[in-house]
């Protein structure tokens, strides 16, 4: 059976915040009898909504060809049902990138499948997941560092270092215990002067770079006027999701994450020439 | 008429008081004999729960194999091992059977039971447990009257499902299947 893509996302997408809103715990419908499981005579996809009173009845059908192993293998699609989202299904950090023939059966559905369950419940292949439903997952805050500590010269530039990791958390997504893995995709600044900037590294110190201090580097900033700035780092999450099994599946979205504000303190610096320095002899020319 | 239900509830409201200063006294009440709910959790641990999820599965599909390879007669005998939804469902599976002549032959199995979901808090005990498994019908054949294989070439010997428990009894625990859902999650059958 083939349906416009677009009516069954509508279709799916009312479906969810149906099921959502009145929280099925269980799956109740389109269960398949044994005798249907022995004669393999299990109907297409279907799937239904008692209670909320939206019946989804379709078949789904992957671009790709029919795979032999008994499912087809489509592992880029990722939720390629909705317009916007087809970008995301090849999201960073993704399980296994270099395991190509590993069919996700997430992402797709033979026609003589039952998709026994109701849409919004982890066994729903369509499932859509945003970063606005992790409401129970708090991803950590990356830290925040920098160089001159504290510190900077106006003119010269500063080197902001943020670092944050891949991390797992696990918790109840949808109503369901689930995993979500957040994998920091990018870096946002806020350099308290009106600057903002983006990176995808979080930067590392002079040293590790082997420059010398005061150098430019991908992350640092030069402040144009003293004054005292408060400098905010955020790492931007991607996040996947999985209820049971090895299999990862993206969430839409990205998530950013702050640190905490990293006060600077950026002075003038003038050239003199002192007889001494200023702390042996104070009262010394320039000092 | 109305005499009588006036006079019957308040002879109700009157044994309920002094049933209640009866119990009063007593310094720890024992646990009653009526169905009370209770919050103490019907599982242990987690094992408990597999297991128990896994006898009860185990009696199921046992005794759906039993009906499915005796053609499908005598569905009821299912009722003791099934949610009543999930009766109907099988009960139309054996009519099937019935009106064509057909008959199973081999063992269903299942293994990879995952736990997924324990709410003992639910009074009612419905869905206490939900578990992952993977169904096996690669020993199963089902054959016709001629004894001619009726199997579909699509089908697959592994099935991912999904499947929640009723609690049907605390003590002993006992549960029965309530739903099985086929689960497109990968993971399951490994």
């Amino acid at each position: 059976m083939h349906l416009n893509w677009t009516l069954v996302a509508f279709m799916i997408a009312a479906s969810i915040s149906v099921a959502v809103l009145s929280q099925p715990a269980h799956a109740e419908t389109g269960s398949c009898s044994r005798a249907d499981v022995q004669i393999g005579g299990c109907p297409a996809a279907n799937g239904a909504i008692n209670n909320g009173g939206v019946d989804l009845s379709a078949g789904y059908e992957t671009g790709g060809g029919q795979a032999s192993g008994g499912q087809e293998a489509d592992g880029g699609s990722g939720s390629g049902g909705e317009g916007d989202g087809s970008g995301d299904g090849n999201g960073p950090g993704g399980g296994a990138p270099g395991a190509a023939p590993v069919a996700d059966p997430l992402t797709v559905v033979r026609d003589d499948f039952t998709v026994g369950c109701i849409p919004g419940s982890p066994c729903d292949p369509n499932l859509i997941v945003r970063v606005s439903d992790l409401v129970n997952f708090q991803p950590s805050a990356p830290t925040q560092a920098m160089e001159p500590r504290g510190w900077s010269v106006v003119g010269l530039p500063a080197n902001f270092i943020a670092a944050a990791s891949v991390h797992t958390l696990s918790g109840t997504l949808l109503g369901f215990p689930a995993e979500v893995r957040f994998t920091p995709i990018g870096y946002r600044w806020s350099y308290g002067d009106g600057a903002e900037a983006r990176t995808t590294g979080g930067g590392a110190t002079w040293a590790a770079l082997g420059l010398p201090e005061f150098s430019d580097t991908a992350t640092s900033h030069v402040f144009r006027r003293a004054g005292v700035y408060s400098v905010q780092a955020s790492a931007v999450y991607s996040a996947e999701f999985r209820f049971a099994g090895p299999s990862w599946r993206a969430v839409q979205g990205t998530l950013p994450v702050s640190a905490g504000p990293l006060g600077v303190t950026v002075g003038d610096a003038r050239t003199v020439l002192v007889n001494r320095t200023c702390t042996t002899n104070p009262a010394g020319p320039g000092c | 008429m109305r005499t009588v239900t006036r006079h019957l509830s308040l002879s109700l409201v009157l044994l309920a008081a002094l049933s209640l200063a009866g119990c009063a006294p007593e310094p720890a009440p024992q646990a009653s004999e009526t169905t009370a709910p209770t919050d103490a959790p019907v599982f242990a641990s987690d094992a408990e729960a597999l297991a128990a999820a896994t006898e009860a599965y185990a009696a199921y599909l046992a005794m759906s194999d039993k009906i499915l390879a005796e053609g499908g007669n005598d569905p009821d005998r299912i009722r003791a091992f099934a949610s009543q939804k999930l009766a109907e469902i099988e009960m139309e599976g054996y009519a099937n059977f019935r009106s064509k002549g057909l008959k199973s032959v081999g063992e269903s199995r299942f293994s990879d039971l995952i736990l997924q979901d324990e709410s003992p808090s639910d009074i009612a005990g419905l869905g206490a447990v939900t578990t992952y498994l993977c169904s096996d019908v690669s020993q199963v054949d089902v054959v016709d009257t001629n004894g001619v294989s009726v199997v579909a070439d699509s089908r697959p010997d592994f099935t991912p499902f999904i499947v929640s428990f009723d609690l049907v009894s605390r003590d002993p625990v006992a549960l029965i299947v309530a739903s099985a859902d086929v689960w497109e999650g990968a993971g399951v059958c490994t």
